[in-house]
């Protein structure tokens, strides 16, 4: 199968993971997006052969799938919040999601937009980082590059998306 | 050395070091640029302040994201003056909803457009700049704009509302007539011959941008956006890969022609060639370059010759299947000479004429002799004749030989 017709299937697979997890059979486990994604990996990998090549550039798929999922809800989450008065929604009691949340979503993604335009490989290596879940070592598996230079690049990407955040 | 690097060299040198050691370095390696140095400690000052900061990923949001349906739970609310109604449908570029304007009291189709491109506003610029100018040709096969906006971080694009079905539903459903398939690919061409005109390529022509109407009529949905979603400057440190996996990300690899899939410069018939791979499908109900891999399907697309049209559909005239071809020859001097040209022959085949594809530059190419008619019937005629007088030329001198060695050996 194409990666590009797996990556659907990734974002599918993805929300249905976290639906079973949150069903309650599951509460016990903490819900972990690097598992998750290792998890839809195996499933959906299922018989082909699982070269490095292939998984190194799922994941880098699959960090992008989660920034894409967790930036259009928050978006959406937002819009509801500026419906106004007239059409004021409250979120369920038991989300877990506050409005406070979806904003530093929306806020870092665009202060990680901005770093992308400076520098896209730091940009890649916190979307591999935090929206990925991966270790330094994986995501320097996933870009080609050593772990010196991604723990080197995390370390600069994080003061730098901080201040731009605070300031 | 662009300017971030050099802050962050000096960064990384001196990061780990004694605050006084810190002063002493900057001051060497700063010298007189006080905005440098100014840049350089501004960041030094977020790097203890950082310590667990974005560590851990948004797992909990993940969780009770993921586990919602996107665009679910904006239906029912109200963006700018625009009431949601109903999602219809969601895709790599973005969530669709039908939605009321409240001030014109009329339905659009309301298109939230990636997030995460909605800061780089130079993109924004062009996409609108296109977009709008597409719009503006005011062509019936070309979806009309009414507006796009950004509220609060986030852009969308209202758009006519067409009430049909995409291609690629319609295709899912089963076979379509070949002759229903000529109406919908000369309305295509014809929308691509307008955009062309004004120097407008799709980039992304795909049945999934293709709306249908009940009456027949065609809508040609996101001219501008295939640029908008491409990544920015293909040199630099971005790598291939990574580009490919973007471009998985917002859509369908299987309509790019060979040009897109090399990375080549990209002119008008890049969409002659997507429109020829969207024809052939909507024949055969098969995409015409497939594979395992990715690799695999770029291979297909650069490399090999797809199967026959007229093998899978019988029933379609050898002349659509020429047409077809022509559209999707690898080496875009072979393909029609502008959308105007497949738009004719199109229309031809949808009315019954016989398209006048034959004045095209006679190159040979694999698979094109299948495509003309009269040539088919003479080379038959002419392997025929041969096989024929072969029989005749050497059967008599050739049988005795070959039977000469069975008869010693089944005497010895």
């Amino acid at each position: 199968m194409a990666l590009e017709e797996l990556m659907p299937l990734v974002y599918d697979e993805l929300r249905v993971m976290a639906k079973r997890y949150l069903s309650g059979q599951n509460r016990a486990h903490t819900f972990q997006t690097t598992e998750l994604i290792h998890e839809a990996y195996l499933k959906l990998a299922g018989g082909e052969k699982k070269d490095w090549e292939n998984r190194a550039h799922f994941f880098g798929v699959a960090a992008l799938a989660m920034r894409h999922i967790l930036v259009n809800y928050a978006v959406s989450k937002r819009s509801q919040k500026r419906g106004g008065d007239r059409h004021r929604v409250t979120l369920d009691d038991d989300s877990v999601v506050s409005i406070e949340r979806t904003d530093e979503i929306v806020a870092l993604n665009e202060a990680l937009t901005n770093l992308e335009t400076l520098d896209q490989r730091k940009g890649r290596v916190v979307e591999l980082r935090y929206f990925g879940g991966m270790s330094i070592d994986e995501t320097a598996s996933v870009l080609k590059v050593s772990p010196q230079t991604v723990q080197r690049d995390w370390r600069f990407a994080k003061s730098w998306l901080m201040r731009e955040l605070t300031c | 050395m662009n300017e971030l690097a050099r802050i962050e060299e000096i960064y990384h040198a001196v990061v780990d070091l004694p605050e006084e050691e810190r002063h002493r370095f900057l001051s060497e390696s700063c010298g007189d640029d006080a905005e440098l140095r100014c840049e350089v400690e501004s960041l030094l000052s977020f790097d203890e302040k950082a310590g667990s900061f974005i560590e851990t990923p948004p797992d909990d949001l993940a969780a009770a994201l993921l586990a919602d349906r996107p665009g679910h739970d904006i239906v029912g609310k109200q963006i700018d003056h625009y009431r949601i109604v109903s999602q219809l449908g969601s895709g790599g570029m973005g969530e669709v909803f039908l939605a009321e304007d409240t001030k014109l009291f009329r339905k659009v189709a309301l298109k939230l457009l990636p997030a995460q491109f909605a800061s780089s506003k130079e993109r924004k610029l062009r996409f609108e700049r296109e977009a709008r100018a597409v719009s503006a040709l005011n062509h019936r096969n070309i979806i009309t704009i009414y507006e796009i906006q950004e509220v609060e971080g986030f852009s969308f694009m209202a758009t006519e509302f067409v009430d049909g079905r995409t291609l690629n539903d319609l295709i899912a459903d089963g076979p379509i007539p070949w002759q229903d398939a000529a109406k919908i690919g000369a309305q295509i061409a014809s929308a691509l011959d307008a955009a062309h005109s004004v120097g407008i390529i799709h980039r992304d022509i795909k049945p999934a941008n293709i709306m249908v109407r009940p009456d027949g009529d065609i809508k040609v949905l996101d001219f501008g956006l295939a640029k908008l979603t491409a990544p920015p400057g293909e040199s630099g440190s971005f790598d291939t890969r990574d580009h490919n996996a973007r471009n998985r990300v917002m859509g369908t690899i299987h309509y790019m022609s060979p040009e897109q899939a090399l990375g080549a410069d990209l002119d008008e018939r890049t969409d002659i060639f997507s429109l020829g791979v969207v024809l052939y499908e909507v024949l055969t109900g098969k995409r015409p370059f497939a594979g395992q891999s990715d690799a695999a399907v770029y291979n297909a697309i650069i490399n090999i010759e797809p199967p026959s049209i007229c093998d899978l559909k019988p029933d379609a005239p050898q002349e659509f299947a020429g047409v077809v071809g022509l559209a999707m020859a690898k080496d875009p001097d072979h393909r029609f000479r502008s959308a105007a040209e497949l738009h004719d022959a199109l229309r031809g085949l949808a009315s019954g004429k016989r398209p006048e594809i034959a004045r095209r530059p006679a190159v040979p190419r694999p698979g094109m002799w299948r495509s003309l008619p009269g040539l088919t019937l003479a080379a038959l005629i002419a392997i025929l004749i041969l096989v024929i007088a072969s029989l005749f030329i050497f059967l008599p001198t050739e049988a005795p030989r070959k039977l000469r060695p069975q008869a010693s050996n089944s005497t010895s």
